[in-house]
């Protein structure tokens, strides 16, 4: 071993982390090596120094101090709990509730998401169009001014029917997650339903969604290789999230995001709250096996979940 | 009904008893977390108390705001590390952002007076001169390396940690401990070496 292995292990030798054979040698090394010799030294006085150091006394007092802060808490609740606060409800109970809850929400996400388009629309699907409509419609239009993006509308090689100012404002659309308006004629029954379906619970109550946006919006905005990353999508959750805080109820959102940055986008949802269920109707895959260019997510956002006063 | 505690629940392997109190404290009891906070108070002060320059008044906030925020967080603790291991690593997250507040601050004081940044704010009672010296000198020359090398240096060095829990607590491997250790102490050992005792540098 030559002086720069030597000096690498030394560390490991103050340690005793070495077996009596390696040990053997460095010891043999450091009686005849002067710069070894030196480096030794300095590393064993190092340690020597920072082990001798006495432990500081915390204050008085620090844990009656921690306990009040936790004390000042909201006391947390189990899910069942907040739903039943104060009926003592069983667990039995408190699973057949969950079971009926879970048989009425398959019953209409069925009724809902595989119907085919026919004349009349059953109750589930104008309760669903009710929601999608409880977006006021003029701050979609001002996020997708005009025009929706359904695929068939995504312009190849740049050119528009309407211009060049059309033609960046498309191009940029086309890259980061768009917010579409749901009951346009090309998203409507004749148009694609969702890829994915996302239902966010979310996680702030009304006072800490500030915060909460700024860093999404911060996190998004440095991503280096993701240029004006969902900005605008982005901003649509967040007024859909503030409407959420604001009514107390659910609001729904219809994102078109690039395949490729699906995954990125669905994570920064993820930054807003509570993912509790996510339903993928077609994968990545599927949609870049088809001729879409983007995928199509619905994200409903839920007010968040802390016992309203 | 279902606070309960399940008596056939599998405990982890040399989860102590924290785990116990850990349970305790997810299932509501957040009295429970009083037991917590005395078992790791000191170590978590005086981790904090490195990290932060020396600074006691530092340390005590730090100290609080991390066990707070392990408690609001308790839920998300699985008990597939130790319980020390999950709050040191809160205290090490805490400490270097807080750290990064401060060190802007103090380059604006610094640019100002031109004083040492260390210990301004909170002159230590002079009680043990020479003790006192010492920790002073030390802290000092722990301010001047890498977070990176400080980090490892108080947790081995200092509070004792091996390197398999200081790898499971910094997240990496054991092979990165020993090369980081190794580095953190050359770092470190010119700016004491003029405090070794004679015998000790031979």
């Amino acid at each position: 071993m030559n002086c720069n292995e030597i000096q690498e292990r030394l560390s490991e030798y103050v340690d005793n982390r070495m077996n009596a054979e390696m040990s053997a040698v460095i010891e043999s090394h450091l009686a005849s090596c002067a710069d070894c010799s030196e480096v030794f030294a300095h590393i064993a006085g190092t340690v020597r120094l920072l082990k001798a150091e006495p432990q500081v006394e915390p204050p008085m007092g620090l844990v009656t101090r921690v306990m009040a802060h936790v004390n000042d808490e909201p006391a947390k609740q189990s899910f069942w709990q907040r739903l039943f606060p104060s009926f003592g409800l069983n667990f039995s109970l408190q699973i057949s509730a969950m079971v009926i809850v879970g048989v009425l929400v398959v019953f209409l996400y069925q009724k809902n998401h595989y119907s085919q388009p026919v004349s009349k629309p059953d109750e589930a699907e104008r309760l669903a169009v009710h929601r999608d409509r409880d977006v006021p419609p003029a701050e979609i239009m001002e996020l997708s001014p005009g025009q929706t993006l359904a695929p068939g509308h995504i312009p190849s090689g740049g050119q528009t029917q309407a211009g060049g100012d059309a033609a960046a404002g498309f191009d940029d659309r086309a890259r980061t997650a768009v917010p579409v308006q749901p009951d346009a004629p090309d998203a409507g029954a004749a148009g694609r339903r969702a890829d994915r379906e996302i239902i966010l619970r979310m996680s702030a109550p009304a006072g800490e969604g500030d915060a909460l946006m700024a860093g999404a919006t911060t996190k998004a905005l440095s991503e280096p290789q993701s240029p004006a990353p969902s900005r605008q999508g982005l901003k649509t959750l967040h007024d859909a999230r503030r409407r959420a805080v604001e009514t107390g109820e659910a609001q729904s959102v219809w994102l078109e995001v690039p395949i490729e940055e699906t995954e990125r986008i669905r994570k920064e949802i993820g930054t807003l709250g509570t993912i509790e269920s996510e339903t993928v109707h077609r994968d990545e895959l599927a949609v870049a096996a088809s001729s879409d260019k983007s995928a199509r997510i619905r994200v409903t956002i839920l007010p968040p979940a802390a016992e309203r006063k | 009904v279902n606070r309960e505690s399940n008596p056939i629940e599998p405990q982890p392997a040399e989860a102590g008893n924290d785990w116990e109190w850990v349970r305790k404290v997810q299932k509501g009891d957040s009295a429970a977390f009083e037991t917590l906070v005395r078992r790791h108070q000191k170590t978590i002060f005086n981790l904090a108390y490195r990290m932060l320059g020396g600074n006691y008044e530092e340390a005590t906030e730090a100290t609080q705001e991390v066990f707070l925020s392990a408690f609001r967080s308790i839920g998300q603790f699985r008990g597939d590390a130790n319980f020390s291991t999950w709050i040191f690593r809160i205290a090490l997250n805490h400490s270097s952002s807080r750290r990064k507040t401060l060190a802007s601050r103090q380059l604006r004081t610094v640019a100002l007076d031109g004083s040492d940044p260390v210990d301004t704010r909170t002159p230590e009672p002079a009680t043990v001169v020479v003790e006192n010296e010492t920790r002073r000198l030390v802290q000092k020359a722990l301010n001047e390396v890498s977070d990176e090398h400080r980090e490892i240096l108080v947790l081995i060095d200092m509070q004792g940690t091996s390197y398999e829990d200081a790898a499971a607590i910094l997240g990496i491997p054991v092979n990165t401990v020993k090369t980081r250790l190794h580095r953190g102490r050359r770092a470190l050992a010119p700016k004491l070496a003029p405090y070794f005792s004679d015998r000790q540098r031979r």
